[in-house]
């Protein structure tokens, strides 16, 4: 009888299997994202069919409502974890088509404004997060991490600086569950200081994009305001995500310098892979746009399909979003990650209320 | 680097997303990529009128 040989799976991690591990998690997406429209409407319907005038609860806070139920309660099995991660893409995919509901003169007016009030927002928030960091003696690399994810993009600003600066993956990882810890505190905080202090639409969306760290927590904070302020908040969020790069490459030139170690090399091909290329797709489509590339009708379905997209989005914020893990970080770094936000909420909307007269 | 009390313990997914970053990345395109050609591609379906009207 010939002797048995081990056969390497030459396929075992081809495309197919990828795309097949991605399927239950993408089912519970829809099932949540689908099952939040699904209870809006029929509040609606059993308002409308008794007369009853009930507030009305948009989509967004019910997608994150039942994701973080299922993801507290029954918690989330590992076979669902590949597709649950898709919700960035689909993130970055509704801010593309987004763009079409955008005229490249609003973009650039909103965009203008953003982007001063980005600029100044990285800079106070890198230097306080840093100060704040070493006061609490968290370590360098830790505390880079905790000032590049609170002042630009939350968890896409950390990975794409932790290859640079070369942290190491304890100090990631706990930059990023600070990051996602704080921004499932803004979602709710956000949209009820907004309504408190009666903020407009274009106030409040400028509020959420310069101040909540993560971009989905950013997108539906503003969605939880209003359409007008989900709109508004992105257009913020994709003008902070476009310095990604900037600050990126400035910390790993400081860090290459004090450990002595290879710069970047090429400074414009650095740029280039860490800038987030759904601001070019946002861009261009809105370009399209402004140039009447599409009728009412498309307008409307491209909108539509940038619905869908956040739909997914807004599930897979609850669904990953565990309150036991959040306890049980540890308190330092997550004191230094809350103080900040705090901080750079208030700036931010200290220069929101200060720039009102320049959105109008 | 020495380690801190403060590392013991971070989320999973947090654990999984900063393993994924160390690693080598395996893909010719980014996923971020993948997503403005998939918006591109369903916009090009939507203008040439291939997709008649998406309801919400």
């Amino acid at each position: 009888m010939a002797a048995s040989v081990a056969i390497p799976a030459p396929y075992s991690d081809n495309l197919f299997r990828r795309v097949a591990r991605l399927i239950p998690g993408l089912f519970l997406l829809i099932a949540v994202g689908y099952a939040g429209k699904f209870v809006e409407q029929s509040i609606a319907r059993y308002g409308k069919a008794h007369h009853l005038t009930l507030p009305n609860i948009e989509y967004v806070l019910w997608a994150i409502l039942i994701g973080l139920v299922i993801s507290n309660t029954v918690g989330i099995p590992a076979a669902f974890r590949p597709g649950l991660a898709t919700y960035e893409f689909w993130l970055k995919a509704g801010i593309v088509l987004l763009g079409s509901r955008f005229i490249l003169g609003d973009v650039l007016k909103l965009g203008g404004v953003s982007l001063v009030l980005v600029v100044i927002e990285i800079s106070v928030s890198l230097v306080f997060m840093t100060a704040l960091g070493r006061a609490f003696g968290l370590t360098p690399k830790l505390t880079s991490l905790l000032a590049i994810g609170s002042s630009i993009c939350g968890v896409s600003a950390i990975i794409a600086a932790e290859g640079a600066i070369e942290a190491d993956e304890e100090d990631t990882s706990y930059a990023i569950a600070a990051v996602l810890a704080l921004g499932a505190v803004a979602l709710f905080t956000f949209p009820l200081i907004g309504h408190w202090l009666g903020m407009s639409d274009t106030s409040y969306g400028l509020w959420a994009g310069l101040g909540v760290d993560n971009t989905a927590e950013a997108t539906a904070a503003g969605a939880l305001y209003s359409d007008a302020a989900g709109k508004v908040a992105v257009l913020a969020k994709t003008a902070r995500n476009a310095m990604i790069g900037f600050v990126v490459l400035g910390y790993a030139i400081y860090w290459a310098r004090k450990q002595g170690t290879a710069g970047v090399g090429n400074k414009a091909a650095f740029l280039w892979r860490k800038f987030p290329k759904f601001v070019l797709g946002f861009l261009l489509i809105s370009a399209l746009a402004t140039a009447r590339l599409f009728n009412p009708g498309q307008i409307t379905s491209l909108a539509n399909l940038s619905r869908w997209a956040f739909l997914l989005t807004f599930a897979g914020v609850g669904l990953r979003t565990n309150i036991a893990d959040m306890r049980k970080q540890g308190m330092r770094p997550f004191l230094v990650g809350a103080i900040g936000e705090v901080a750079v909420a208030l700036l931010t909307l200290g220069l929101v209320l200060g720039a009102a007269r320049f959105l109008q | 680097m020495a380690r801190t009390a403060e590392h013991e313990i971070v989320s999973e997914e947090a654990r999984t997303l900063a393993h994924k970053a160390m690693q080598k990345p395996n893909w010719r395109i980014s996923p971020d990529t993948w997503a403005v050609a998939l918006a591109l591609v369903l916009t090009a379906l939507v203008w040439s009128g291939w997709i008649k009207r998406i309801p919400w």
